[in-house]
């Protein structure tokens, strides 16, 4: 018994694996051992069993979309993080219509500034109007404009 | 075209050089990751993340080795890495085989019931049916050893290099590795953990 503790954890060894005398004295026991022969008949029942029956596993899962993604992971690995943040903003649909709508937002938003401040001047240069009947003279920022009645002055 | 051809070409820039390589082997690399980590999905995501690497170092290949070799050996580098993480947040480590099955193992009992010749014998494949959740009742460091030997084809010395143990080592592990496996596989193995999860063997 003490000889197949030895023994056994050899069979299973490729050609070459073990050392010339090695590879004999396992022979010679094996020879004289029925319990290591059968060890050994038992090891070649299921040589290759696991490499088949991973296969199969394998033959069974769709692989059709693993390439396309193994070289997605490539290119997220090159561009990095910045790149990937600066494609992810460029490609985006949303940030594709914000680039395409922002110089309309720009002009819309500069039109509208104008606007209110040109409404703004006017009602911070209110007018102020005084009339006896033939002058008018209103009081404007750039100072007083009178007004001469035509009918009046003929 | 040939495996350098398709490297060089992608060494080059050409991007569907690369991707050929990667449907060539995808299935084969996915083999040895499934293998070790067992789940389906962190087997797929290992396998895609060793092409990743080869495309980095694509400038170091060398053709010293053959390409599916290199990107095997770095699929079941990750395998390895992504299991021992896991064991860091996972104590316990399982190990489904009993006692009892173990010993009737060590008389090679596999070979009383279905007979000597591997070849002839029917229920071989019934055997292989019985495989993956054989595979999975085994402890890590022995499903890892197996899977390398049987399924990337490593010799002694190399399994020593991969798990950064002795040979002598290796030949002790093998031999444990093979014995829980039979016995699981001459047991009633019944259903596996990741089959009551919903795993797809």
């Amino acid at each position: 018994m003490a000889d197949c503790t030895t023994y056994r954890p050899l069979i299973g060894s490729r050609e070459g694996e073990l050392p010339a005398g090695e590879g004999a004295d396992l022979a010679a026991h094996l020879d004289g051992c029925e319990g290591c022969r059968r060890w050994a008949a038992s090891l070649a029942v299921t040589e290759g069993l696991i490499s088949e029956s991973l296969i199969a596993v394998a033959a069974r899962r769709d692989f059709a979309p693993f390439a396309a993604q193994v070289m997605a992971r490539i290119e997220r690995r090159r561009l990095g993080p910045l790149g990937r943040l600066r494609r992810t903003i460029v490609l985006h649909p949303w940030f594709a219509l914000g680039g395409t709508l922002a110089p309309i937002a720009a002009a819309l938003l500069v039109a509208l500034y104008v606007q209110r401040r040109a409404s703004s001047d006017l009602a911070n240069s209110a007018l102020e109007v005084t009339s006896d009947g033939a002058t008018t003279i209103i009081q404007s920022s750039d100072g007083p404009l009178v007004l001469i009645d035509d009918d009046e002055e003929s | 075209v040939d495996d350098l051809a398709l490297v060089n070409a992608a060494r080059a820039g050409d991007v569907s050089a690369f991707e050929a390589l990667v449907v060539r082997y995808q299935r084969m690399v996915y083999v040895v990751a499934l293998g070790i980590v067992r789940d389906p999905d962190q087997a797929w995501d290992v396998s895609q993340e060793a092409f990743v690497r080869v495309h980095g170092h694509l400038g170091e290949f060398k053709g010293e080795s053959a390409f599916p070799t290199w990107v095997t050996r770095i699929a079941s580098h990750l395998a390895i890495d992504s299991l021992r993480r896991e064991r860091k947040s996972r104590r316990d480590q399982l190990d489904d085989v009993s006692d009892q099955e173990l010993a009737a193992a060590g008389e090679g009992i596999l070979s009383t019931s279905l007979g000597v010749d591997p070849f002839a014998n029917l229920q071989r494949r019934e055997l292989a049916g019985r495989m993956q959740a054989a595979l999975d009742r085994l402890p890590e460091i022995h499903r890892t050893i197996l899977v390398l030997r049987e399924v990337e084809g490593l010799s002694y010395e190399e399994l020593a290099e991969r798990l950064g143990i002795q040979k002598g080592t290796v030949m002790s592990r093998l031999f444990h590795a093979r014995k829980k496996m039979q016995a699981a596989l001459a047991g009633d193995a019944g259903p596996s953990r990741r089959q009551d999860q919903g795993g797809e063997e």
